[in-house]
């Protein structure tokens, strides 16, 4: 039986990835130093470039997933290093670094960042005609490996790291 | 001066909202806040003199399309805007909250600007 399903090229997922999260970050904060370069395949840790070109691995702390539901079926999940989810919340939220957040208020802010994304992935890209159902954001202490097909990309923060992966269900 | 609801799940976007309305300049005396439409439900009860909602769809226990519905079966349109806040803003989700009695909708992420435009009808 073949499945009449059309998945994007895993360099399409990575474009409306791309300008999904540019999006988000464009107009609530400016944390982000440089893009790093694309991983081929997730895990419990990332690794990227520091500015002298020397691989570097950073630990997954945190991870936030939106899940979503329609012709195609998967998850936006933002997985960040300790440092990184920190960053991205005062990013957020505006405040400076010396401001510090309380645990509740780091994970809620990693949970919306999904939510952006994972609507504006929807919006631009996966669903145009609105048909698809966003799942509500779950966080996890204890990121998982990765398994299923996607992309992600990671980013350097001002401090820490931020990867944001896009992941499709094998059958929807 | 309006008493504004602001209506997600998320205390982060609550806080976001509550920045962008100061930064838009709008005429805000008072903001309410609460984490989904049951909460938005009591908000209202407590305070009726609130001018204007600003809701978020996607919520547990009570979405926001469901919020608007009820809302609207003791508050009329023109009496008390409601303005979605949306990270969807598909077509088929946004008749289907103007037709549950929405007033307008804004698309997160957002700017001051955008939601300046969306609520000047409603807030000076
Ligand atoms: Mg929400």
């Amino acid at each position: 039986m073949s499945n009449s399903t059309h998945l994007p090229s895993r360099e399409e997922l990575l474009d409306v990835l791309r300008a999904s999260v540019h999006e988000v970050f464009s107009s609530t904060v400016t944390t982000f130093k440089q893009a790093a370069q694309v991983s081929q395949q997730g895990e419990i840790a990332v690794a990227l470039e520091d500015e002298n070109g020397v691989r570097v691995t950073a630990s997954i702390d945190l991870e936030a997933s939106v899940s979503f539901k329609g012709s195609l079926a998967g998850s936006v999940v933002v997985r960040c290093s300790a440092q990184g989810a920190m960053d991205i919340a005062r990013g957020l939220l505006m405040l400076d670094a010396t401001t510090s957040l309380a645990v509740p208020e780091i994970e809620d802010a990693l949970g919306e960042c999904a939510n952006m994304v994972s609507g504006v992935l929807k919006r631009r890209a996966l669903d145009p005609r609105g048909t698809f159902e966003l799942g509500l954001p779950e966080i996890r202490r204890v990121p998982k490996a990765i398994g299923k097909p996607g992309g992600m990309l990671v980013y350097q923060l001002s401090e820490g790291v931020v990867s944001m992966e896009l992941w499709l269900d094998e059958s929807p | 001066m309006a008493k504004v609801l602001i209506v997600d799940d998320s205390a982060t976007m609550r806080k976001i909202i509550m920045r962008v309305l100061r930064q838009a300049e709008l005429k805000v005396e008072d903001v309410l806040e609460a984490g989904n439409g049951i909460e938005g439900l009591a908000a209202l009860g407590k305070a009726p003199d609130i001018g204007l909602i600003l809701s978020d769809v996607n919520m547990p226990q009570m979405n926001g399309l469901e919020f608007v519905k009820k809302v609207r079966e003791a508050h009329p349109k023109e009496k008390l805007p409601m303005v979605m806040i949306t990270t969807e803003g598909g077509e088929a989700m946004v008749q289907q909250a103007m037709s549950n009695g929405a007033n307008g909708y804004v698309t997160k992420p957002f700017t001051p600007e955008s939601i300046r435009t969306a609520l000047a009808g409603f807030i000076g």
